[in-house]
């Protein structure tokens, strides 16, 4: 017989203990799905303004960057060419079309490799957003910190909508400069060889060229 | 004869005692449909999370299925064409021909055939070279849909598992839960004892002539129920004294001690 029914009054303690516990395991996680819903919410929010829309912009400011330097570079071969083939007396003849049709193959070329790095800036830009957000995410699943991820979010993006630094273009038409000058070469060798039957050795037959220019 | 005072204590114990059963019964019966309940609920939450997380990964499967791939591939493909043939198709390949130089026409026709050649070889060259870089771009646009996807998925897994540690904490208290039902019933049988042993003291007390100061021990518990002194008649009107008592056994006793034993 037990008056004071010690056991009842413990079960009873514990109880009450687990049950408060329990309360609060259910407020946590309803707290932490509120956190999470919200702060997804923020951080797609803030990363929102990068759609396709911003990243085909991102390229294209890189063409505008970059094609007026091939423009550039074209026009200043040209003349070279022309030049060229002008001190050699070729500028009507089928050379002049040849090399022509070579730059021009090469800046098309060019023009394609521009906007193909436009492009790859613009994946490379989205790999850093998407990198920058999961960054984020992580840092919301971990500390359910709505406030301070929802402000990291925002310095992300602001980080990652600055203007990314575009290398300047390099020589673009350098094969075909080297082609020019073997065209060159070898119109001014045709060209001694033939002056060469003439010359005061009496020798050669065009293949030396030893009297250039 | 029997003692109306321990009858009725002992009756009103064993009556107390039944009650505080079947409350112990009722409370674990709660405790238990409390527990389904719980369980019911949280089942129900978990199975709408996996369902959540099912279609998640249903889209994740499409976005990876080869339809999907494809068309993401063609457009990728067509984005990137688009990209790298309209500045050559605005280009007029002809005009850097050198027909201004040559009077012959035919050699400018030759040019411009070799121009416009050229642009089409061009076209047809950065065609190809979009097709080879769209690969790129399709993975990306791939990758990127699944690691949003996974993040969802993440997301709701982060708040399942929560759901379902608060779930498993709401679990361990049915069990001090039950315990404390099952104690319930000591509880009020305790009671039923107190009454028990009262009416075996009243009895006690008639048998050895000390009513008055049984009386007095057993008033505490019993006072209300044994108004008229019937543990005096016991003492003096009847030579035996039955004691009777559920509580602690029964015994014939003469006189003082006896029933005393009755207690024991």
């Amino acid at each position: 017989m037990c008056i004071f029914n010690s056991g009842a009054a413990i079960a009873k303690q514990q109880a009450q203990l687990a049950q408060g516990q329990a309360n609060q395991a259910a407020a946590d996680a309803a707290q932490k799905q509120q956190a999470i819903t919200t702060g997804m919410t923020n951080i797609n929010n803030a990363f929102a303004g990068f759609d396709q829309n911003y990243f085909d912009s991102l390229a294209k400011n890189y063409t505008d960057y970059a094609t007026p330097q091939l423009q550039d570079q074209y026009n200043l071969q040209k003349k070279n060419i022309i030049y060229n083939l002008a001190r050699g007396g070729n500028l009507g003849s089928s050379v002049y079309g040849d090399q022509m049709a070579l730059l021009d193959k090469q800046n098309a070329q060019d023009m394609a490799t521009i906007q193909g790095t436009g492009q790859d800036y613009a994946n490379t830009a989205k790999q850093n957003v998407q990198s920058a957000k999961q960054n984020v995410v992580n840092q919301l699943n971990t500390t359910y910190d709505v406030a301070g991820t929802n402000t990291e979010a925002l310095q992300q993006a602001q980080l990652m909508a600055a203007t990314p630094s575009f290398s300047p273009l390099g020589s673009m038409f350098a094969n075909v400069s080297a082609l020019a000058a073997q065209n060159k070469l070898a119109s001014q060798g045709y060209g001694a060889g033939m002056s060469g039957v003439a010359g005061p050795t009496g020798a050669g037959t065009g293949s030396f060229g030893y009297s250039v220019g | 004869m029997c003692d109306p005072v321990s009858i009725g204590l002992t009756m009103a114990g064993t009556a107390l005692q039944a009650y505080a059963g079947s409350q112990a019964v009722g409370a674990t019966k709660k405790v238990i449909a409390q527990q389904a309940a719980t369980n019911e609920q949280e089942r129900a939450q978990q199975q709408q999370f996996t369902q959540q997380n099912a279609g998640t990964v249903a889209d994740t499967l499409k976005s990876y299925s080869p339809q999907a791939a494809g068309q993401r591939m063609d457009q990728a493909i067509a984005n990137r064409g688009n990209a790298y043939t309209t500045p050559l198709q605005a280009k007029n390949f002809v005009a850097d021909m050198p027909s201004d130089f040559d009077p012959n026409n035919v050699v400018a026709g030759r040019n411009a055939f070799t121009g416009n050649q050229q642009k089409s070889a061009s076209i047809a060259s950065a065609l190809a070279k979009a097709k080879l870089d769209a690969y790129g771009d399709a993975t990306l646009g791939g990758n990127i849909a699944a690691q949003n996807n996974s993040n969802q998925i993440g997301a709701t897994n982060l708040i399942a598992r929560n759901y379902l540690n608060a779930d498993k904490a709401q679990q361990a208290v049915f069990a001090p839960q039950m315990q404390a039902a099952a104690h319930a019933g000591d509880t009020t049988g305790t009671i039923g004892d107190l009454f028990t042993m009262a009416g075996m003291m009243n009895a006690a007390g008639g048998g050895s002539g000390l009513s008055n100061m049984w009386n007095k021990a057993s008033s505490y518990f019993s006072s209300p129920i044994d108004p008229y002194g019937f543990s005096g008649a016991v003492a003096t009107g009847a030579p035996k004294s039955l004691v009777s008592s559920l509580g602690g056994g029964g015994g014939y006793g003469w006189g003082t001690g006896a029933s005393l034993g009755g207690v024991y």
